[in-house]
């Protein structure tokens, strides 16, 4: 499959691990990646805010230009902020014919709306690159259990992402299956980390953190997973800071790594830690799948599996007995003719 | 050459407001054929019938003009001014709608007097051509047809069956007494609902005029008021009920123990042949051809081993039948909202201490699942914190319904007060948006529960997590204080929407009647004709209406009897005289109106005529008096304009088209 990609500002920076694991997946998974030419910032939180046309304007000439390069190639944004910046103007285009040309206007160029903005999940949810994931995983999570966290900008507001369920999302959960994960099901999916108040407010945002941390914990996960380089640092930036807090207040740390879902993948592909960005994680996240790889693996029967082996075991032991009924009669039968010479 | 009277009503200021009612009345004095115009402030009062009376007499008026209010508001009140106090015939008679068609539209009295004038010029021009009409009599069949067997439907049925008419109650579930028996006690008295319904419903049973059919439904009704005929199919029950006794020993063998009872709202199970619950009406079992071995896969059969008298037959089949009903009372209930597809944010079904306001009250009820003892459904511990979420799909025009389910504020604050009454310091938090309770000591009963020390938060829970020992974590708002709430609770009950049962819409279509926008059944007129509907003969009860409590049902079950009571006396009612007539000799027998009529009331018949002064035997249309509705589609179809309709002929509307566009 093949996507053009809209890097975003994260994309280098806070967000080169997840590049960096991205790239690493997509190379070996049949995923073929185009740059948007001369992109610019989506807008992030201060575009939209400052007025319509601007937050619209703003992610629409990039858009344009992967339309005019690209044509209707679906337009790829790891970061959930930029997909959700992308996705509004996109929809905007797309629902009314005088908003679009409005937008053409604005950006001076033509827009017609016609490639899809996709999030860095959605690759993996085609049936072909997910085969060929699983093809290449080679040293498979034996089970870890992570958590998914989405953040707010993946699935809502729902009438721009139409991407998953708002309130138990279940796509990343697929995906990191394939690399051997066991996903757990926890409340926390979708609540608020703090968002920018990780700059400009810490104190009003660690404890959102804090809360989201220990809910996975108490949900029985390892690791975290993310799919977007604002939620991956907000989880992982301040995890230390927020564990100095709570030895000060007399309560036990909280140690959980938190990946990107795509480091997860790379690691099982056989991704060293460099290649996979693990080097970049704030809470040291090598070890724990280094462990998990050496685990051994249970695999868990589903419900008809389980029947089905039960009545393969009962046939197995009826054709037994009745093998043992015909030896013994046949036994007595060659006495008889034993007999009888 | 006709007499017509004009009689402009000021309508107090509802006309008068935006039209200049005595210029209307002067310009009329203009009009062709008029000989008398004046106007009078409320045209409808008894003063304002005397003066069309005395104008009638006085003037020798032979037609008669009304400007006010719509024609369905009055107009059957002025024919009957016309016909009991007048010499004339009252079919003489136009009105001209300049309230609801002008004054209520407009703002500016330069615009709303003119288009006054002008409508009262088409009702003139169509008065001229308005000949008399009469009414026939149409007999009444005394039976009525209740469909839906809950409280209002019994109530209904109860009330016209001691009035002396037989009834036939047509239940769609085994057994009648609808939600009633499932909850526990009813607000505001506390008295335990089973025990105020089991009578009724036993009443029911034992009245030698009441007929009951369960596990029954209406296909089909064809027919008008006083003369329905229904086809009602009774599902095979696989059970003869003439032998069987309910003596449950089927239930007891029955090996399909794992079926999710409806009754206890899928918190414990059921067999396949089953009684919904002990004082089921009728008080025996049926199959569940569904979940039945032997129904499914010809295995098993022991419930007829072991049955007594043998009563279990497995061949039993569907019976349909066709019967006459000289009124049917629609009291089908509600069902409450699916809340699991829609609020995934209180865990979308995923959490088991999460239930409904109707688990709830299975939980409490000492017939239910626990026998009465409040319990965890996840792990059977006794709950110590509850929080009780309010307007769970009602009052969301975003992702449930618009409207107020009415009767949740009330249960809600009895479930706070059960919970607090049965666990022993027990913490009861109810989020709520507002209080609603406006009935008869109901004010009181939500005070008291405040006293015992239920806890009210004005604002919504935004999310409910499940945390791993168990407790259900609770995410809202004060909004009085502005503060963010989390309550750790061990059970949350949620109020749910009152939602029109499944079904509705065919029902509908089978006895021709109207749903509001809702799904709830239309009545007539909101204020004024509750338990009626636009079908005459069809009358409504209960919830099937709109969401409410039982005694609003209950009184407006007994409403809804005294309406089929007062049909069922008469012995006939009149017809309308407003239908479709066709000339036969211009009909050329197409049969346009037959295809196009929607009551099925034009054949096709072969009549002998007189033409030519000869004798031609032809096919020409002939329409149903009694079953047309004067809707004038056929006359539209009518290619050479045989069919007219008696009262809105042709002529007459093209005389209003004629008197409009002179203007």
């Amino acid at each position: 499959m093949r996507y053009a990609n809209f890097p975003g500002c994260s994309a280098s920076t806070t967000g080169k691990a997840y590049t960096e694991s991205f790239s690493f997946v997509a190379r070996r998974a049949g995923i073929d990646i185009d740059e948007v030419p001369d992109w610019n910032c989506c807008g992030a939180s201060a575009g939209r805010l400052q007025s319509d046309d601007l937050g619209d304007a703003l992610p629409a000439r990039s858009l344009a230009n992967a339309e005019a390069a690209f044509g209707d190639e679906p337009v790829l944004a790891l970061c959930a902020g930029c997909y959700s910046n992308l996705r509004r103007a996109l929809v905007h285009a797309r629902e009314s014919e005088d908003r679009r040309r409005q937008i053409e206007a604005l950006i001076g160029q033509p827009y017609e709306a016609k490639a899809d903005v996709v999030c860095g999940i959605d690759p993996f949810l085609e049936p072909e690159t997910a085969h060929a994931v699983k093809a290449r995983v080679t040293q498979p999570l034996n089970g870890l259990k992570v958590a998914c966290y989405y953040g707010c900008a993946l699935v809502r507001p729902r009438a721009l992402t139409d991407f998953d369920d708002e309130e138990n999302p279940q796509s990343m959960e697929t995906v990191v299956k394939l690399a051997g994960a066991d996903p757990v099901e926890w409340g926390r999916k979708t609540e608020c980390c703090g968002a920018s108040h990780h700059v400009s407010n810490p104190a009003a945002m660690k404890p959102l953190v804090e809360r989201i941390l220990a809910d996975a914990i108490d949900a029985g996960a390892e690791a975290i997973a993310t799919a977007c380089p604002l939620c991956n640092m907000n989880l992982d930036m301040r995890e230390a800071e927020i564990n100095k807090a709570r030895a000060a207040r007399g309560e036990a740390p909280l140690d959980i790594p938190v990946y990107f879902f795509t480091q997860l993948l790379a690691s099982a592909m056989g991704a060293s830690d460099a290649e996979a960005g693990i080097a970049r994680n704030f809470v040291p996240a090598g070890a724990l799948l280094a462990e998990a790889k050496t685990r051994e693996v249970v695999v868990e029967l589903t419900p008809e599996e389980k029947k089905a082996a039960r009545i393969a075991a009962a046939k197995k032991q009826a054709a037994a007995r009745k093998a043992a009924q015909a030896a013994a009669a046949a036994a007595p039968a060659e006495a008889k003719e034993a007999a009888h010479e | 050459m006709s007499r017509i009277g004009v009689f402009v009503c000021h309508c107090g200021t509802n006309i008068a407001g935006t039209v200049d009612v005595e210029a209307v009345a002067e310009a009329a004095r203009q009009m062709p054929n008029v000989v008398y115009a004046g106007t009078n402030k409320y045209m409808c009062s008894a003063q304002g019938q005397d003066y069309i009376v005395d104008l009638v007499k006085e003037h020798n008026l032979d037609r008669v003009v009304i400007a006010s209010c719509s024609p369905r508001m009055h107009e059957r009140l002025f024919r009957k001014v016309l016909a009991e106090k007048t010499d004339l015939n009252p079919y003489l008679l136009e009105v001209a709608n300049i309230r609801e068609q002008c004054s209520w539209v407009h703002k500016d009295k330069q615009i709303g007097t003119p288009k006054a004038i002008s409508l009262v010029a088409m009702a003139v021009a169509k008065a001229d051509c308005d000949t008399q009409l009469f009414t026939h009599e149409i007999p009444v069949t005394k039976r009525a047809l209740i469909i839906g067997g809950g409280i209002a439907g019994i109530q209904a049925a109860l009330d016209i069956a001691d009035a002396g008419f037989p009834v036939t109650i047509v239940e769609r579930k085994t057994t009648i007494g609808g939600k009633m028996p499932m909850l526990d006690k009813t607000f505001p008295t506390l008295d335990c609902s089973a025990c105020i319904s089991t009578p009724k419903m036993s009443e029911c049973e034992a009245h030698p005029l009441i007929e009951i059919k369960t596990l029954s439904e209406v296909e089909k009704v064809e027919g008008y008021i006083g003369n329905f005929d229904v086809t009602i199919r009774e599902k095979a029950k696989y059970i003869d009920y003439d032998a069987c006794t309910g003596c449950g020993m089927c239930e007891t063998k029955c090996p399909q123990k794992k079926i999710p009872s409806e009754f206890n709202q899928g918190m414990s199970m059921r067999t396949a042949i089953y009684k919904p619950f002990p004082q089921a009406v009728p008080n025996k079992p049926t199959i569940d051809a569904a979940h039945c071995r032997m129904l499914t896969e010809g295995k098993c059969g022991v419930c007829a081993k072991v049955c007594p008298t043998g009563a279990i037959n497995y061949q039993d089949v569907d019976r349909v039948t066709t019967e006459r009903y000289g009124a049917i009372v629609l009291a089908t209930g509600y069902d409450l909202i699916d809340w699991t597809k829609l609020y995934g944010e209180y865990g979308g079904g995923r959490y088991a201490d999460v239930i409904s306001g109707l688990q709830f009250e299975r939980l409490v009820n000492a017939s239910g699942p626990t026998e009465g003892h409040i319990l965890r459904p996840s792990d059977g511990t006794e709950p110590k914190t509850m929080v009780i979420v309010k307007c769970v799909g009602s009052r969301d025009p975003h992702k449930g319904v618009p409207y107020c389910s009415r009767a949740c504020c009330m249960y809600g604050a009895k479930h706070a007060h059960q919970f607090m009454d049965k666990i022993p310091g027990g913490k009861c938090f109810v989020f709520y948006m507002d209080v609603r309770t406006p009935g008869k000591n109901y004010d009181e009963f939500y005070m008291n529960t405040l006293h015992e020390g239920a806890h009210y938060i004005r604002g919504r829970i935004s999310k409910i997590t499940r945390r791993s020992d168990g407790k259900l974590v609770c995410l809202g708002e004060d909004t009085l204080s502005g503060n963010v709430v989390e309550v750790d609770a061990d059970l949350v009950v949620l109020e749910t929407a009152m939602v029109p049962p499944e079904g509705e819409k065919k029902l509908a279509q089978a006895v021709n009647t109207q749903l509001g926008p809702e799904g709830f059944f239309s009545e007539a007129h909101p204020k004024l004709r509750p338990v009626e509907t636009n079908t005459g003969g069809l009358y409504l009860a209960g919830t099937a209406q709109g969401p409410k409590d039982i005694p609003d049902t209950v009184a407006q079950a007994g409403a809804a009897a005294a309406k089929v009571i007062g049909l069922l006396c008469k012995q006939s009612i009149e017809s309308n005289p407003m239908v479709a007539h066709v000339d036969d000799a211009k009909c050329s027998g197409c049969g346009a109106c037959v295809d196009i009529c929607p009551y099925s009331a034009v054949t096709l018949v072969e009549k002998t005529l007189r033409e030519n002064s000869r004798k031609v035997t032809r096919t020409v249309a002939q329409v149903n008096e009694g079953l047309c509705q004067g809707c004038g589609a056929c006359t539209v179809a009518c290619r050479p304009g045989a069919s007219d309709l008696l009262g809105f002929n042709d002529e007459g509307i093209m005389r209003e088209v004629e008197a409009y566009a002179m203007r």
